[in-house]
C-alpha cells in the first residue's frame, strides 16, 4: 500500500466507488493502463509524455513497482509509450465540405450587399450634387463649393476613418472593448479637431489670396466640417458593425434635406447642411452609447488592458492613416485637374457637369465584392494551412494563386458589368427622362469620351483597391501606400499636360494613368505574396 | 565591501501574479535584505499591476509580457521612442540578419532536433541573438524572409517525433519562437548572481548572463516545468507537429539550463528524479524545502470554538491542476461517514471559470450543497486553516506545497495526494494518498475528523515539525549560504 500515515496506514480504496468516473491508475491492468493513457491523452509525445501522465495519473514509482515490475515510473512509460505507438490510427487529413454553388451565390450576394452598403454614403454625396444641381435651382458656383467641401471632408478625415477601422478592430478582436471605445473616441476628438484645423487654414487661403468668390469658400466651409462630423461618426457605426444604422443614417439625411426642401420651401444649400448636421448629431449620439454599451460587455480577463504608448500606436497605424488620405486624393484629383483646366476668372477651379457623371456608382458595383473577397480570403487560409504538409508547401501557394486568378476574374467581370450597366442607364435617357439636362449632357462626345475612360480607370482602380486588401490583410502596407503615392503622381502630372494640351476633357487620362499604376505596382505585388503565401502569412502577425 | 546584487527571474509568477512560486519570491527579497534584487519577470501580457509591496532591496522589476504587444519595444524599453524604432528598423536588413542571426538560430533549431546536444553552444547561440537584438529590431528580424526559409529547411529536417508538418504548423511554430524568446530581446543587467524560479522561459536571461559573464547561476525548481509542459500540451487542443515542437523547445531550455546552472536547488527531492532524466548531475543538485513563519502560522482554537460542524478546509485556487472534482467527490466519501462535515475551499475562482462551473454541477450531481462550499479568497491565510479541524490537499501536480506547511505550522494535521514533494514533508506527520483517488481522500479525511487523538497528535508533531526543518530562517539561510558561496567562488 503505498499511501502512509502516522502512525497507522490507512486502507486501500473500498469496492464501492462513489462516482464512477474516477479512475485509479494504479488499480489498472498494463493494457487498461495504456488504453487510459491514450484516452486522456492522444497518442504520447514520447516516454516522457507518458511518465506525467501516469504521474497525473496518480501512479508513482512505488505502483509503478509493485504493480508492474517496472524499476519507477519513467521505466514503465517507457513500456507503455512503446504499447501506445501500437493503437496510432492515421487519421487522414479532413478536408472541409465544399459548398454547393447556391450557397456559394448567396453568400458571395451577402457580403455583396454589405459592400456596396459600405460605399453608399460617399457615393450619394458625389451623385446628388448633379441630380439635385439639375432638379433645383443649384448653379455651377454653388455646385462647385459643394465638390470644394465635399473632397476637403474626405481629404479631413479619411485617414482617421481608416485609423478608426484599424484600431477599433484591432481591440475588438482582443474583446478589450473598453480600450475600442478610448481609441475610438480619441481618434474621433483629433480627426474633428484637425478637420477644424483645415477649415481655418482654408478660411485664411480662401480670404486671403481668393482662389474662389467668398461666397464659394463659405458654403465648402461649412460643407467640409458638418461632412466631416457625419463621416467620422459614420466610420464608427461601420467598425461596429452596425450596418443597419448606416443606412438609417442615410436615409435621415436624404430625408431632413427633402421635406425642407419640398415642404418648408428652404434653400438646397441649407437644406443639405441641415440634413448632414442632423444625421451626424443622431450618428454620434448612437455611437456614443454604442460604444459605451461595448465597453460595458468587456470581458473580466480584458479589463485590465490599457492601450500602449500613443507614439506607439501612431507606428503602427500610421500606414492606414496616409492610405486613407491618399485614396482620396487618387479618387479625385483628376477631378480638381479637370475643373481647373479653363475655369472662369475668380475661380480656381470650376464644376464641370460633363466630368461628374455619377461613374462612381460603377465604382460602387465593382468595389462591393470587396467585402467577399475578403471574407473569401480569411476563411481560406487556415483550412489551407492545416491542408497541406510542409512537403507540399508549391501545391499550398498555387491553391491561394487560383483563388487570386478567380478573384480576378470575378472583379474584371464586375466592373465591366457595372461599368456598362451605369453607361448604358445614362445613355439610355429614356429611364431618366425626367432629368433632361443629363440627357442632353449624354449626348455630348465629351462626356462620353469621359464616361469610356473612367470605366476602364474605374476597373483598375476596384482592381488596385482588391489587391491593397489582400496586402492589407496579410500586413503589407508598403506596395499600396506606394502604388497610390505613385499613381497620385501620375494623376497630376498625365492629368495636367493632357488637360493643358489636348482638351480640359482629358484629365481623365491622369486618372487612367494613375489608377493603372496604383493596379500594376499592387498587382505585381499581390501575385508575389500569394505565390509565396506559406511565407507571407506567416509573417502576417 | 559591495553588496551582493541577484538578478531573480521569474514567469507568470512574482511580483504580479499570487501563488506558491511568488510567495517564495516575496520571503527571499523580504528575509535577505542584506541582498539588492533586480527581478526579470516573464508575464502574459503587457498588462500586469504589482500583487506584492516590494521591498527596498528589490532595485529593479523589469517586466517582459511574452504576447500582446504592438512593438517589442513599447514594453521592453519603454525609452526607446519612435525614432529609436525606426532606427532599429533602418538598421535590420536582410543582410545583417543572414550574417548576424540566423547561423544562431541554425543552432538553436538543431538543438531543437537533436542535432546539436552541447548545451554551451547552444547557450552561446542565445547569448549571441541576446547581443544582437540590442541593436536589431525584433520584428523585422523575425519576419523576415530568410527567417522563415531558414526555419522550413530546418523544421524539414528535424525529427520532432517523425511527424510530418503541415504549413499551418510550421506557422505556428515559428511565430511561438517569436513570442517565447522575447525575453532574448531585454538589456540585461549585470549582477553578482542569476537565479532563475523555474527552468523554462524565464531561464533565458541566466544562460545569457552565465555565458556572456560567467555569472553564478543557481536554478529553483518549484515544479518540474516540462513536466508540466507535457501536461499542458497533452491538454491541449494541438496538432501532434506543434506539441512536439513546444516540448521540444521547452527540453531544450531545461536541458540548457540544467547544464549550465552551477547549483540546481529544486525545493523538494522529488523534482530531482525529472532533473537527473533530463540531464542534471546528481552532484550540483542540492534541496531547499520551504520554510513558513511559524509566528504567524500558529494553531489557534477554531473560531466557533469546536462547537461548529466538523470541517475540513483547503486553500487552493480552483483549477484543474489542484483537481478541485476529486475533492468533492472525497467529500461525498467523507460524508457517508461523517454526515455533517464541512469542506470548505478557499482560493481564486477567476482562474479557469469553465473548470469552476463544472465543478459546481459535480457538487449539485452528488447532492453536496450543504457539505461542499467555495470562499473566494480568504483575507487572513493565516487564520484560515484554523477554520477547519484539518485541512486537505488534492493536487495532481505540485512542488513543495506552502499550503501544506502552513497547515501543519496551525497544527492542523494534512490529508493530502502523494504528489511533488508533498510526502517528503506530510509521511509521519499527516495522511498521504494516492492523487485521482476520491475514496481514499475522503476515507482518510473522515478517518481524522472521527479519531480526535490521532488527529490531535498529527496536528502537534506537525507544528514540531516544522518548528524543527520548515522555519522560513531555514529555508533562507540555505539560500543566502548559496549566494555567499558563489559570489566567492
Amino acid at each position: 500500500m503505498s499511501s502512509s500515515v502516522a502512525p497507522a496506514t490507512v486502507p486501500r480504496p473500498g469496492p464501492r466507488p462513489v462516482v464512477s468516473e474516477a479512475v485509479q491508475a494504479a488499480s489498472l491492468s498494463f493494457s487498461e493502463l495504456v488504453d487510459l493513457i491514450v484516452a486522456r491523452n492522444g497518442v504520447p509525445v514520447d516516454s516522457y509524455g507518458v511518465a506525467a501522465a501516469l504521474e497525473s495519473e496518480g501512479l508513482r514509482d512505488v505502483d509503478a513497482r509493485e504493480r508492474f515490475g517496472s524499476i519507477d515510473v519513467f521505466d514503465l512509460a517507457e513500456d507503455v509509450y512503446g504499447a501506445a505507438l501500437q493503437k496510432i490510427v492515421e487519421t487522414p487529413i479532413v478536408r472541409p465540405s465544399e459548398l454547393t454553388a447556391w450557397s456559394k451565390l448567396v453568400r458571395f450576394l451577402r457580403f455583396y450587399a454589405r459592400g456596396v452598403l459600405f460605399a453608399l454614403p460617399i457615393v450619394l454625396q458625389l451623385t446628388t450634387v448633379i441630380l439635385v444641381q439639375v432638379r433645383t435651382e443649384l448653379t455651377d458656383a454653388q455646385a462647385t463649393a459643394v465638390m470644394l467641401g465635399s473632397i476637403l471632408s474626405f481629404a479631413a478625415t479619411g485617414g482617421f476613418s481608416q485609423a478608426i477601422g484599424r484600431l477599433g478592430s484591432t481591440y475588438k478582436s482582443r474583446t478589450a472593448y473598453h480600450l475600442t471605445r478610448i481609441v475610438v473616441l480619441r481618434i474621433i476628438s483629433i480627426g474633428l479637431l484637425s478637420s477644424l484645423a483645415l477649415g481655418a487654414l482654408v478660411a485664411i487661403v480662401g480670404f486671403t489670396l481668393a482662389p474662389f468668390p467668398h461666397s464659394v469658400v463659405e458654403t465648402a466651409l461649412a460643407y467640409q466640417l458638418l461632412l466631416s462630423w457625419l463621416w467620422l461618426s459614420l466610420s464608427v457605426l461601420y467598425m461596429l458593425e452596425r450596418r443597419t444604422l448606416v443606412v438609417a443614417m442615410v436615409a435621415l439625411w436624404l430625408g431632413v434635406f427633402t421635406l425642407l426642401i419640398t415642404v418648408a420651401g428652404t434653400g438646397v444649400v441649407v437644406s443639405q447642411l441641415a440634413g448632414y448636421a442632423v444625421a451626424a448629431l443622431v450618428a454620434t449620439a448612437i455611437a456614443r452609447v454604442d460604444l459605451k454599451r461595448f465597453a460595458a460587455t468587456t470581458p473580466p480577463a480584458a479589463r485590465s488592458e490599457t492601450l500602449p504608448r500613443w507614439p506607439i500606436l501612431f507606428v503602427g497605424t500610421a500606414p492606414y492613416f496616409v492610405y486613407g488620405i491618399l485614396y482620396f486624393g487618387l479618387l479625385f484629383t483628376d477631378r480638381i485637374v479637370g475643373w481647373s483646366a479653363g475655369a472662369p476668372d475668380g475661380f480656381l477651379f470650376y464644376f464641370h457637369r460633363r466630368y461628374e457623371l455619377g461613374l462612381d456608382w460603377a465604382l460602387v458595383l465593382t468595389v462591393a465584392a470587396l467585402e467577399s473577397t475578403i471574407h473569401e480570403f480569411g476563411a481560406l487560409l487556415e483550412p489551407t494551412q492545416r491542408r497541406f504538409t510542409a512537403a507540399r508547401l508549391r501545391e499550398h501557394n498555387r491553391a491561394f494563386f487560383r483563388f487570386y486568378l478567380k478573384q480576378v476574374a470575378i472583379f474584371v467581370a464586375i466592373a465591366l458589368l457595372s461599368g456598362f450597366a451605369t453607361y448604358g442607364i445614362v445613355a439610355r435617357a429614356g429611364v431618366l427622362d425626367h432629368i433632361p439636362a443629363l440627357h442632353v449632357l449624354v449626348e455630348q462626345r465629351e462626356t462620353v469620351r469621359v464616361f469610356q475612360v473612367a470605366v476602364l480607370a474605374y476597373a483598375l482602380l476596384a482592381f488596385a483597391l482588391m489587391n491593397a486588401v489582400v496586402l492589407f490583410f496579410l500586413s503589407r502596407p508598403k506596395a499600396p501606400l506606394w502604388g497610390l503615392g505613385l499613381g497620385l503622381v501620375a494623376t497630376i502630372v498625365v492629368g495636367t499636360v493632357a488637360s493643358r494640351t489636348i482638351a480640359p476633357w482629358t484629365s481623365c487620362f491622369g486618372l487612367l494613368a494613375g489608377t493603372g499604376v496604383f493596379a500594376l505596382i499592387t498587382c505585381f505585388t499581390t501575385v508575389r505574396v500569394v505565390r509565396r503565401m506559406d511565407f507571407f502569412y506567416y509573417a502576417a502577425y | 565591501m559591495t553588496r551582493p546584487s541577484v538578478l531573480l527571474t521569474t514567469e507568470g509568477t512574482y511580483p504580479f501574479v499570487g501563488g506558491g512560486v511568488s510567495t517564495w519570491c516575496d520571503l527571499l527579497c523580504q528575509e535577505l535584505d542584506e541582498i539588492e534584487f533586480s527581478v526579470f519577470a516573464l508575464t502574459g501580457s503587457p498588462v500586469a499591476k504589482l500583487s506584492y509591496t516590494l521591498p527596498a532591496n528589490v532595485v529593479q522589476v523589469t517586466q517582459v509580457p511574452l504576447w500582446g504587444m504592438v512593438e517589442p519595444a513599447e514594453h521592453v524599453d519603454p525609452r526607446i521612442g519612435v525614432s529609436g524604432i525606426v532606427l532599429r528598423r533602418s538598421g535590420t536588413d536582410e543582410k545583417t540578419i543572414v550574417e548576424q542571426f540566423l547561423p544562431e538560430l541554425r543552432v538553436l533549431l538543431a538543438g531543437l532536433d537533436g542535432r546539436v546536444s552541447d548545451p554551451l553552444r547552444i547557450g552561446t547561440a542565445l547569448d549571441r541573438m541576446s547581443a544582437y537584438f540590442v541593436n536589431h529590431d525584433w520584428g523585422r528580424t523575425w519576419k523576415a524572409e530568410a527567417t522563415w526559409e531558414t526555419f522550413r529547411a530546418s523544421a524539414a529536417l528535424g525529427r520532432y517525433g517523425g511527424v510530418e508538418p503541415t504549413v499551418g504548423d510550421l506557422t505556428m511554430a515559428l511565430r511561438w519562437l517569436h513570442f517565447f524568446l522575447m525575453p532574448l530581446a531585454v538589456p540585461l543587467p549585470r549582477t553578482s548572481i542569476v537565479h532563475a524560479t523555474i527552468a523554462a522561459f524565464a531561464a533565458l536571461p541566466c544562460i545569457v548572463a552565465k555565458v556572456r559573464w560567467g555569472t553564478p547561476f543557481i536554478l529553483t525548481e518549484h515544479g518540474v516545468a516540462v513536466r508540466e509542459r507535457y501536461l499542458a500540451v497533452a491538454s491541449q487542443d494541438m496538432s501532434p507537429w506543434t506539441g512536439r515542437f513546444l516540448i521540444a523547445l521547452s527540453t531544450l531550455i531545461a536541458r540548457t539550463a540544467y547544464a549550465l546552472a552551477d547549483v540546481i536547488a529544486p525545493v523538494a527531492d522529488y523534482n530531482r528524479r525529472w532533473e537527473l532524466q533530463l540531464g542534471a548531475t546528481p552532484e550540483k543538485i542540492r534541496t531547499i524545502y520551504n520554510g513558513v513563519d511559524p509566528a504567524v502560522f500558529v494553531p489557534r482554537p477554531r473560531p466557533d470554538g469546536g462547537a461548529g460542524r466538523p470541517t475540513v478546509v483547503a486553500a487552493a485556487r480552483v483549477f484543474p491542476l489542484k483537481d478541485i472534482e476529486t475533492m468533492i467527490r472525497a467529500a461525498a466519501v467523507t460524508r457517508v461517514k461523517v454526515p455533517d462535515v464541512r469542506y470548505l475551499v478557499y482560493g481564486s475562482l477567476d482562474a479557469d471559470a469553465r473548470y469552476v462551473e463544472r465543478c459546481r454541477t459535480l457538487i449539485a450531481a452528488l447532492e453536496l450543497e450543504d457539505t461542499f462550499e467555495f470562499g473566494g479568497l480568504h483575507h487572513s491565510p493565516a487564520d484560515l486553516y484554523c477554520e477547519g479541524d484539518i485541512s486537505i490537499l488534492s493536487s495532481i501536480s505540485e512542488g513543495f506545497p506552502y499550503t501544506v506547511l502552513e497547515s501543519m505550522a496551525c497544527g492542523r494535521p494534512v490529508v493530502a495526494t502523494d504528489v511533488g514533494g508533498v510526502r517528503e514533508a506530510l509521511e509521519g506527520f499527516g495522511i498521504v494518498v494516492p492523487p485521482r483517488d476520491p475514496q481514499a481522500l475522503g476515507d482518510a479525511a473522515a478517518r481524522l475528523l472521527l479519531d480526535h487523538s490521532l488527529r490531535s497528535e498529527l496536528g502537534r508533531r506537525s507544528r514540531e515539525e516544522v518548528l524543527a526543518r520548515y522555519r522560513i530562517g531555514h529555508s533562507m539561510d540555505g539560500y543566502r549560504w548559496l549566494y555567499e558561496e558563489l559570489a566567492a567562488a
